[in-house]
């Protein structure tokens, strides 16, 4: 385990065990993570890793069943609903499946305006021109012209989707962004321009993120520090850097492995063409 | 390229559906033994293509397909339904990306094994057992019991290939079959469709969007892009010295672990929808070297220079060593 903490992380997760009902072992077991403000942390896992449990937990969308959540220093009340709800509004999620994630039946226009109607953050409800500006705003920072205000979202592409999902989550302004896989549904040509939109907003806004992926080589490209997930367990952490070119877990040597690379792909190549021989 | 050796020929294929035209003319050839890997992203025509060739496409006037498929010299598009029939048994057998769609949830592995073989039951029985062990898979006779779901992602998409593998097919298609799967399991699952396809000398026809796994894995490899073949030629020439824009730009788009310096740049703006009418080179609108001539004239697929003709490009200004031509 090296570089152990963070100074003062905006969200601090400590010892946190979720055991779903009826399961026998937990999804996730004695997890701590510290993400500090201002920077994009991963967390990388395969499937039934534990990584998406552990997001929802820093969301406030899923009370772990042991272990303590802090926001800036200060304790979430798990237990309590008024306590989820400001939490909520502190960090909002982005999710894998853009298409799941929107109303089908309202317009792209309707979506961000009920965020801002919902969440009332920042602004005077009785000014619907109010509410109508930060909506042009937001569509603008994700790079969505203003003529996509009126259409479904079965109207728009992938990549379209996702940044209205973005749009969305950064509407209230929240302090944290829990973004899931955010590109792993979307076309490969695409999936940079949605990366780069996330590290954009990173740099311009200084918006902390939490970024869940499984891809080792997307996480090395968006995050500074990542932890790495395998059956529920943290087995190590670090920043990028040091983590991808020399990592100390085995898991995390088996996952570098298991990248696909061309580069490695075409030396493999050669190493088996002598091997023929 | 063309010669008798070719297991599957596939000669200015179209394929439309309904007044849409899907596929514009492509053509590809694969040999006995060898893998050709067909790249390109969701909606460009790829599967489409590959079901076209056992004619696994709806009937006309949902979808129609004109051009050839040879098969083994055989016009597919001409077959009757019990020539069909012999074809997608034991010619070209399908893998598809998501294994547990692929298997009968209500049916053992066993019954769904012993399904595509013949002979007695006890016969059959010994065949599903030895298929399922050649696909890596352990402890095969109790697995027979077993139903889809009790399985892994893993193990499931081995079952599949095993059905698929079953009746030695000479052509195997493999439709993005680990894209559903971790990337652990990932490299194993292609390893082994790699290792059977050279133990039985089958062709494979891999279709994946992902380069890093044609690197390592395919003979040669053919680039689609909106309905139209961009690219194509050996594996190393391709992806060393691309000379489309749109394979530059798919090899450049993939974050590599050993990290950026620069922040990638991607491909700006969109696949085009299927059915826009495009006058010129279908990746115009995407592309940083765009000329006039590339918004009124598609280009068609030429020899690339110097590659013997095993290589070839669709573009007015392919790229030399990789890079544009500065002027």
């Amino acid at each position: 385990m090296q570089d152990r903490s963070v100074a003062e992380p905006l969200l601090a997760l400590e010892d946190i065990t979720v055991h779903y009902e009826g399961k026998n072992r937990p999804a996730v077991q004695h997890a701590s993570i510290q993400i500090a403000p201002g920077e994009i942390t991963g967390l990388v896992g395969e499937s039934g890793s534990g990584k998406t449990t552990l997001g929802l937990v820093a969301a406030g969308m899923l009370r772990p069943t042991t272990g303590r959540v802090l926001f800036a220093g200060r304790p979430v009340d798990m237990q309590e609903r008024a306590g989820m709800r400001q939490h909520r509004r502190n960090v909002q999620m982005v999710f894998q499946d853009p298409a799941g994630a929107l109303n089908p039946r309202m317009t792209i226009g309707e979506t961000l305006e009920e965020v801002l109607y919902v969440h009332r953050v920042a602004l005077d409800m009785r000014d619907r021109a109010q509410r109508l500006a930060r909506r042009d705003a937001l569509l603008d920072a994700v790079g969505l012209s203003s003529h996509l205000i009126s259409r479904y979202p079965h109207a728009l592409s992938g990549g379209q989707r996702q940044r209205v999902g973005i749009a969305r989550a950064l509407a209230v302004n929240p302090r944290l962004l829990v973004a899931d896989e955010p590109v792993s549904a979307l076309d490969v040509s695409v999936q940079v321009q949605i990366l780069n939109l996330f590290k954009k907003v990173n740099a311009e806004l200084g918006q902390t993120c939490l970024f869940v992926a499984h891809d080792l080589a997307v996480v090395r490209y968006m995050c500074a520090r990542a932890y790495v997930m395998e059956d529920g367990i943290i087995v190590e952490e670090g920043y990028c850097h040091k983590l991808f070119s020399n990592p100390g877990h085995p898991y995390t040597q088996q996952l570098i492995q298991a990248v696909p690379d061309v580069k490695k792909g075409l030396e493999q190549r050669k190493m088996s063409l002598f091997e023929s021989d | 390229m063309r010669n008798d050796d070719n297991i599957v020929d596939v000669q200015n294929l179209h394929i439309t559906f309904g007044a849409t035209e899907v596929v514009h003319g492509i053509s590809f050839a694969i040999q006995a033994g060898e893998t050709l890997a067909l790249v390109g992203e969701s909606g460009c025509g790829k599967s489409v293509s590959a079901l076209a060739m056992a004619r696994l496409l709806p009937f006309p006037p949902v979808c129609t397909v004109e051009g050839k498929v040879l098969f083994a010299g055989q016009d597919v598009l001409s077959f009757s339904a019990s020539r069909l029939r012999t074809l997608r048994r034991s010619g070209i057998a399908y893998v598809f990306q998501d294994p547990a769609v692929a298997l009968h949830p209500n049916l053992t592995i066993g019954y769904q094994m012993c399904e595509a073989l013949q002979g007695s039951t006890a016969d059959r029985k010994k065949r599903a057992i030895e298929g399922l062990a050649l696909a890596g898979l352990r402890e095969p006779a109790a697995l027979m019991k077993r139903y889809p779901f009790t399985l892994s992602g893993g193990m499931q998409q081995r079952v599949v290939i095993a059905m698929a593998l079953a009746r030695e097919p000479q052509v195997l298609v493999a439709d993005e079959p680990t894209t559903a799967l971790d990337v652990t399991i990932q490299a194993q699952i292609l390893d082994l469709l790699v290792r059977l396809q050279r133990k039985m000398g089958m062709a494979m026809l891999l279709i994946t969007h992902n380069l890093g796994l044609v690197a390592a894995r395919a003979d040669r490899v053919s680039v689609m892009y909106a309905g139209h073949l961009v690219e194509t030629g050996p594996v190393e020439r391709v992806l060393q010295e691309p000379a489309h824009p749109y394979t530059r730009g798919l090899l450049d788009v993939v974050p590599r672990l050993e990290g950026h310096a620069q922040p990638l740049e991607g491909i700006p703006g969109m696949v085009p929808s299927a059915g826009e009418d495009l006058a010129g080179c279908p990746f115009a609108s995407r592309c940083r070297y765009r000329q006039d001539v590339c918004e009124v004239q598609n280009p068609c697929l030429q020899p690339r220079h110097g590659s013997d003709g095993t290589c070839a490009v669709a573009c007015h200004f392919p790229l030399e060593g990789g890079k544009h031509r500065a002027g």
